[in-house]
Formats: structure tokens, C-alpha cells, sequence
């Protein structure tokens, strides 16, 4: 590699990164305007299914990619502004709206009040949406969306009518955010373990917050909690 | 209850809120994004949707039409980007009051994001994003201006009375709002000074937990209050909560400056402008605060910034290039080799570009041709720095309105670095000047006659002063002269440091068997420092001296 490559290979990450987003964001946005099929599912619909699935992996895949490289540089922004919940859920529900009718899951959102939180939105908004795409593609057909104010601070509960995760897998998590386990990573992990990032910035006083994995849904599948302080 | 779910099954596509009237304006370097965002408003029921690529179109855009959206890309090519753009069109007041303002970006940089905050656009849309999304968050921001447009018409027009009568009610009625309320509230009572109503308001907020703007708030009271520690304090303590808040770093910085903690202040600054480069007037502050601690090589980072970041904007002027040449002249100097040759080019080609630039404005020929004058000087280039200015002396005998009291200072300055220091003193004092000029300029005349040299030498110089005066506390006065007379080689003129050797030469010739010697020294100190008269801040300490010396030889005689 050029000297020149290598001193400014930041630039390069970024200008590589801007441009795989913008075309997946196309991709997206042509995905959204294909009509829906009947219920009856065609070959093709289900390959569409299945390209909409991966282009929004894909498309959270490259935003945690570069939100890590930005935190591993010490150049990843966080502000801290005040928001409402729901408002941030909402948006998620509805940018992925088209993949759940497509493929046949329902969200619902139980949450009776609105809370106003202090927070990063983009990070979070980025969290709840890897979160969500993950609880569509292993409900059964439904997904379940909560909130909990405590003293302590708020939680945030995504729940799915699927399997449930397997135990390893909840066993590898709790090793990785104690720092362990690293090898042998995969990608759904590490967007469990950057979801537990983000959670862990956010701070106040004492409290730090958290996010856990486990089988404790309402709906008898898997349960994702987000807590911030 | 909110029935979420009924809203959002709705149908994303269809919105509660009617855009029939409204026009939108798109702007995005690329064609398809542009065409893209343009087909979602035209479904969501915009009657008028006008694009975009550039920075330059959208202001056109806006002299020609008042829209109620502009969605706008940060990254616009090479002209303006989003955020400059917003900043333009406040600044020509081409926004309507209730217009909304989306800045969107793909980048999640964080100089870029910060950048874009800092501008306080309406919102900030993160690519990539759908139309059910986009269509939420315009329902919202349109809900929200349509709550808050009293508060904002009172605000525009610094009714705080009024402001604070709704603010305080919507509060009261558990506003959706409240926050935004609350954070006008801060504003209100630092500009109407209500401190105790202040204090309460914020206290109450940070009860529970640690919140930017409330704790902000405190600071700036302190801050407008000339409560110097306690303001360095509670910023300090924000800082420790929230190590982003790039607000509290250029705060802290300007209290630095005002106990003349100037380096500190200096670094404090630089973390301010590592989170969030692509401000100007942060960069701007950097130059004269790197100016003030000698740092030429970060005075010129920070010059160039700052150049670069009001290019192509209407904040855009002759003199940001100016400073900048003046700068490099000043950093040239300390160097060798390629990299003198490298910083004089840059001055060059800046020269170059802003008489192109300018070409149709005489008064920046006349500077061009000054201070390309200068920049040779400094290189010892004389026959070059002669030639141009000669230049700038004839352009001005053609055009004698041009001899506005900066441009006889940049003269003056101009021939005392060209050797010509006598005509200089001459022109200062003859022209009839002193009375037109502000008491700043006349200052800028007598801090450059104390002290025509660059500004390293000048950091040196100021270096070897302080090592002076520890010498001089710890009574060690032999040591004392020794070094102030090493900074007087690099700096003869300057007041500060003749007065210094003078003092300490008094005070040794009490124990020095050699008065003469000492006696000597004071009267050729006072010699160098002639140009100190009665309106320079030094007068009074050299009469003093002066009168102490007088007496002195009297008294021996």
C-alpha cells in the first residue's frame, strides 16, 4: 500500500462507507416501491422477501461498521438531547413496514404512555433498528414492543413469538460483554455487543446503561431489553 | 393512552397533515437520491417540489421562492455544503419564519455531524430513510411548529415577558414541548438577567440527573456575571458528564482568556475544535489565541481553516486571505529549506487568488501589493519588497480616498519592514490619523512599533522574559540581566522587557560595586523604549523608573 493510502486510509473508509450506503439506500428505496404480491407467495415474492431481508441487514450491517471504526477512532459522536420513545419506535416500526408486510409479521406497540428519555438519538434510533430487523426475521408473525419507566431510568423490551435464542448464544453474550469470548465472533453477535455499546454510553450519575438477551418474552419467543439511565 | 398502533397501521404512505399549499425545495448532489426524496414529497402532497444539486442553486432557489421545506444534503459538491447553506440563508433572512429546515447526511462523522448541529437546522435526517419515516417526522416537526408559533414569533421579536408567560404555561400544562420551553426559558432569563429564576429552573432540572443545557445555563450565568471561577468550575464539571459538549469548551476557553490563562485556554480550545472543526468562528478564535501564546505553526492551521470554511460564503472576505499571508510570512520565517519554500508558495498563491477574486476593488490591489511587500521582507527579499511597495504607493497616489486609517497602518507597517522606519513614525504621526482612529488601532500601531518582529521570535523573546522575572523573584539579579538581555537581541523595542532590565539593574546597583555600569544600562533601556509617550500603557512605569534613576545619579553626585 502507498504511503499515502495508509496515512489517510480514514478517508478511504469513509468515502467507501458513504458510498456502499448510498447505494444500499437506493436498493431500498426501489425495494419499497415494488407492490406487494397477493398472499399467496409466489418464487419470486419470497426472493424478493428474502433480497428486502439482507438489504436491511446489509444497510445496519455497514452503519454499525462505521459507528465501530468512528468509536475505535475516538471519533464517534454523542450528544445527548431529550426525546420521546415512542416517537423513535414509531420511526423504526415504519421504516421497516414494507419488509413486515412482506413478510407477514405485526408489530405492536403495548406501551400506554410516551417517555421522554435523555439520549443519543441516532445511536439509538441505529440500535433499535438492528433490534427490530433482527425480532422480524425470527417472530413466527408477531413482535411486541414495550416500555418501563423504573426510578432508575427507562427500558425498552422487544419481544417475538419465534424459538427463542439458543442457549449458547445467550451464553456467548454475557461472555462478550464481560470482555470474553471474542473469538469466533460472528456478525449477529457483534451487533448484540454494539447495541451494548451504545446502551453503556449513555450514563448518569452512578447508573450506566445495559442491554440483555434472553428468552423471557411476553409472546414465548426471544426478548431484547435496552435499559438507559 | 396513545393509539400508536392505529396511527402507524394507518398506512405510512398517507399522511394525516395536507401539503396541497406547500412547496418543498430538494437539494442533493446526486441525481438519484434528488429524484428519489423529490417522488416521496410529491406523494406525500406537495403541490410544488423544486430541486437542486449545489449550494449556490439552493440560495437562488430561495431569492426566487419562499419555501415552507428545504430538505437539504450536507455534502454538495465543491461549493457550499448543507450547513453553510443554512447559515446563508439566515443571514439574508430568506427563510420564512415558520420554514422548515432538514439538513440530511449520510455521514455519521463526527466533525460533520457537529457541524451540522451546530448550525441548528430544523431537524437532521439520517440517510438512509423512507418515505413512511419521512412523512412522520414532517407531521411532527410541522405539529411542532404549529404549537410553538407564538413562542417563536415572541422569541424573533425578544418579547420575553410575553415568551415566558407562554413558556411558563405550556410547561404548566404538561406541554409536549416542555423541554423546548424550558431551554427558551434559559435564554429568556440570561438575556433579562432574572438570576434567582434561573437558578431555580435549572436546579430543579438537575436533581434527578445531569442534563447539558441546564447545567450550561448556570455557566453562562456565572459567565455573564464575570464570575470567572465559578464559571471555569461548573464548566469544567460539564465536561466531565458530557466530554462533547462543544459549547462548554469554547466557553471555558474565552474565561481562560479573561484570568490570562492563555495556554491552557489554548488547549482547551483545541479539544473544542478536534469534536468540531468546520466552524469558523471557533477557528477564528484559535488564530488570535495562538497568536497571543506565539504558536505561529497553529496560528496558521487555524488561519487556513478558517479561510477555507467561509470560501464561497457570503462571510467570505480579502482579509481572512490577508491574515492568512501574514501568517505564513510570520511562520516562513522560523523554517529552512522545502518547507520555507512550501509556506511562502501558499502565501503566494493566496495572494494570487484574492486579487483574482477581488480584481474589480482597488483598496484589496493596495493590500495585495502591502502585502506581498511584507511576505518579501520577511525573506529578505528587498528589491522585490521595494517593487511592490511602490506599487501600492503609486496605486495609492492615484486613488488617495483609499487612505483610510487600516490601510495607513498596513503602510506603515509595510515601510518599517521594508527598513524605511522613519518614514513610517512620520506617516503615522502626520497624517493626521490619531483623530480618526479607533482606540484599537491606535493600539495595534503601538503594539507593532514595541515589537516588529515575527511572531516566534516574539514567543521567544516573551519566553525568556518570564525566565527573567523568576531570576528577578528569587532575587538572583546577575542571572536576571543576563537573560533579559538575551531577549532584548531577539526583541529591542519592546517596553515590557527594557523596563525589566532597568528594574533589575536598579536593584543590583544597591549591592554592586559597579553603579556606573548599572546606571548604564537603565539610561540605554530607556533609550531603546524613546517611542513610548504619554498615551502608551507603559508611560507611567518608565517615569517612575526614570524619575527613580534621576535621583539616583543626583543623590550620588
Amino acid at each position: 500500500m502507498s504511503s499515502f493510502m495508509k496515512n489517510d486510509f480514514h478517508h478511504v473508509m469513509i468515502a467507501s462507507m458513504n458510498d456502499m450506503k448510498q447505494s444500499v439506500n437506493l436498493l431500498q428505496h426501489t425495494l419499497e416501491k415494488i407492490p406487494l404480491g397477493d398472499t399467496e407467495k409466489s418464487e419470486e415474492e419470497s426472493d424478493l422477501t428474502s433480497i428486502h431481508y439482507e438489504v436491511s441487514r446489509m444497510q445496519n450491517s455497514i452503519g454499525q461498521l462505521h459507528n465501530l471504526y468512528l468509536l475505535e477512532k475516538n471519533q464517534l459522536s454523542f450528544q445527548l438531547t431529550d426525546a420521546y420513545l415512542l416517537e423513535l419506535i414509531e420511526e423504526q416500526v415504519i421504516a421497516h413496514d414494507v419488509l413486515c408486510r412482506r413478510v407477514g409479521v405485526t408489530i405492536n406497540l403495548v406501551a400506554k404512555h410516551d417517555i421522554s428519555s435523555y439520549l443519543d438519538v441516532n445511536l439509538l434510533s441505529h440500535v433499535l433498528d438492528i433490534a427490530i430487523v433482527n425480532a422480524i426475521r425470527y417472530s413466527k408473525d408477531t413482535v411486541q414492543i414495550d416500555l418501563q419507566k423504573t426510578q432508575q431510568g427507562t427500558s425498552i423490551i422487544i419481544d417475538d413469538n419465534g424459538r427463542g435464542y439458543p442457549e449458547e448464544r445467550l451464553e456467548h453474550f454475557s461472555e462478550i460483554i464481560k470482555g470474553q469470548g471474542f473469538s469466533g465472533l460472528t456478525n449477529q453477535m457483534l451487533a448484540w455487543y454494539y447495541c451494548y455499546l451504545v446502551a453503556s454510553m449513555h450514563k448518569s450519575r452512578e447508573q450506566q446503561g445495559w442491554v440483555r438477551l434472553s428468552n423471557e418474552s411476553a409472546l414465548g419467543g426471544s426478548r431484547f431489553e435496552i435499559f438507559l439511565p | 393512552m396513545v393509539d400508536i398502533n392505529t396511527r402507524i397501521r394507518s398506512g405510512p404512505t398517507k399522511s394525516s397533515h395536507s401539503y396541497a399549499e406547500y412547496s418543498a425545495l430538494v437539494a442533493d448532489e446526486f441525481e438519484n437520491s434528488r429524484q428519489s426524496i423529490r417522488q416521496m414529497l410529491v406523494a406525500l402532497g406537495f403541490s410544488l417540489v423544486d430541486q437542486t444539486s449545489t449550494g449556490k442553486g439552493v440560495v437562488e432557489a430561495c431569492y426566487a421562492r419562499k419555501y415552507d421545506l428545504v430538505l437539504c444534503d450536507f455534502r454538495l459538491g465543491h461549493g457550499k455544503n448543507g450547513q453553510q447553506v443554512l447559515e446563508e440563508l439566515r443571514q439574508l433572512k430568506l427563510l420564512k419564519s415558520d420554514a422548515i429546515f432538514i439538513v440530511v447526511s449520510a455521514e455519521t462523522s463526527r466533525d460533520v455531524v457537529f457541524g451540522i448541529m451546530e448550525s441548528h437546522p430544523d431537524d437532521y435526517l439520517s440517510k438512509p430513510f423512507t418515505q413512511g419515516v419521512l412523512s412522520k417526522r414532517l407531521e411532527r416537526l410541522f405539529a411542532q411548529n404549529n404549537a410553538l408559533v407564538d413562542m417563536k414569533e415572541a422569541q424573533a421579536k425578544q418579547d420575553f415577558s410575553r415568551l415566558q408567560g407562554l413558556c411558563e404555561h405550556h410547561i404548566a400544562s404538561q406541554g409536549r414541548y416542555s423541554v423546548w420551553c424550558k431551554k427558551a426559558l434559559v435564554d429568556t432569563f440570561l438575556a433579562t438577567q432574572s438570576w434567582s429564576e434561573l437558578t431555580r429552573l435549572c436546579e430543579q432540572e438537575l436533581q434527578e440527573r445531569d442534563i447539558e443545557w441546564a447545567m450550561l445555563g448556570m455557566a453562562k450565568m456565572h459567565l455573564l456575571q464575570e464570575e470567572w471561577d465559578l464559571a471555569i468550575q461548573s464548566l469544567e464539571s460539564i465536561l466531565k458528564s458530557f466530554p462533547q459538549s462543544v459549547e462548554s469548551y469554547d466557553l471555558l476557553a474565552s474565561c481562560l482568556q479573561k484570568k490570562g490563562r492563555y495556554h491552557k485556554a489554548q488547549q482547551v480550545l483545541e479539544e473544542g475544535i478536534k469534536l468540531s472543526p468546520l466552524v469558523a468562528s471557533r477557528q477564528q478564535n484559535m488564530v488570535n489565541l495562538s497568536r497571543e501564546n506565539g504558536d505561529i505553526q497553529s496560528a496558521v492551521k487555524a488561519g487556513q481553516q478558517a479561510l477555507k470554511l467561509t470560501m464561497n460564503t457570503i462571510n467570505e472576505s480579502p482579509e481572512e486571505y490577508f491574515q492568512v499571508v501574514d501568517l505564513l510570512a510570520d511562520a516562513a520565517v522560523d523554517l529552512e529549506g522545502r518547507d520555507r519554500k512550501k509556506m511562502t508558495d501558499d502565501a503566494l498563491l493566496a495572494l494570487s487568488k484574492v486579487s483574482k477574486k477581488y480584481s474589480d476593488l482597488h483598496e484589496v490591489r493596495v493590500k495585495k501589493a502591502l502585502s506581498e511587500s511584507r511576505l518579501y521582507s520577511a525573506q529578505g527579499h528587498n528589491k522585490h519588497a521595494q517593487a511592490s511597495l511602490s506599487t501600492a504607493q503609486a496605486l495609492l497616489k492615484e486613488s488617495p480616498e483609499l487612505k483610510t486609517p487600516d490601510i495607513v497602518i498596513e503602510l506603515g507597517k509595510t515601510l518599517f519592514l521594508a527598513g524605511q522606519k522613519g518614514e513610517a513614525i512620520q506617516l503615522w504621526q502626520s497624517d493626521n490619523l490619531l483623530s480618526d482612529m479607533s482606540a484599537e488601532q491606535e493600539q495595534a500601531i503601538f503594539d507593532f512599533i514595541d515589537e516588529p518582529i515575527p511572531m516566534g521570535a516574539r514567543a521567544r523573546a516573551k519566553s525568556l522574559n518570564s525566565q527573567g522575572l523568576n531570576f528577578y523573584a528569587k532575587k538572583d539579579y546577575d542571572e536576571a540581566i543576563r537573560v533579559f538581555e538575551a531577549a532584548l537581541e531577539i526583541s529591542p523595542n519592546q517596553p515590557g522587557l527594557n523596563l525589566n532590565l532597568a528594574q533589575t539593574a536598579i536593584k543590583k546597583m544597591a549591592t554592586s560595586p559597579n553603579k556606573r555600569a548599572m546606571l548604564a544600562k537603565c539610561q540605554e533601556a530607556f533609550a531603546r523604549i524613546s517611542h513610548v509617550k504619554e498615551n502608551h500603557k507603559q508611560f507611567s512605569r518608565l517615569q517612575a523608573l526614570k524619575n527613580y534613576v534621576a535621583k539616583y545619579h543626583q543623590d550620588s553626585v
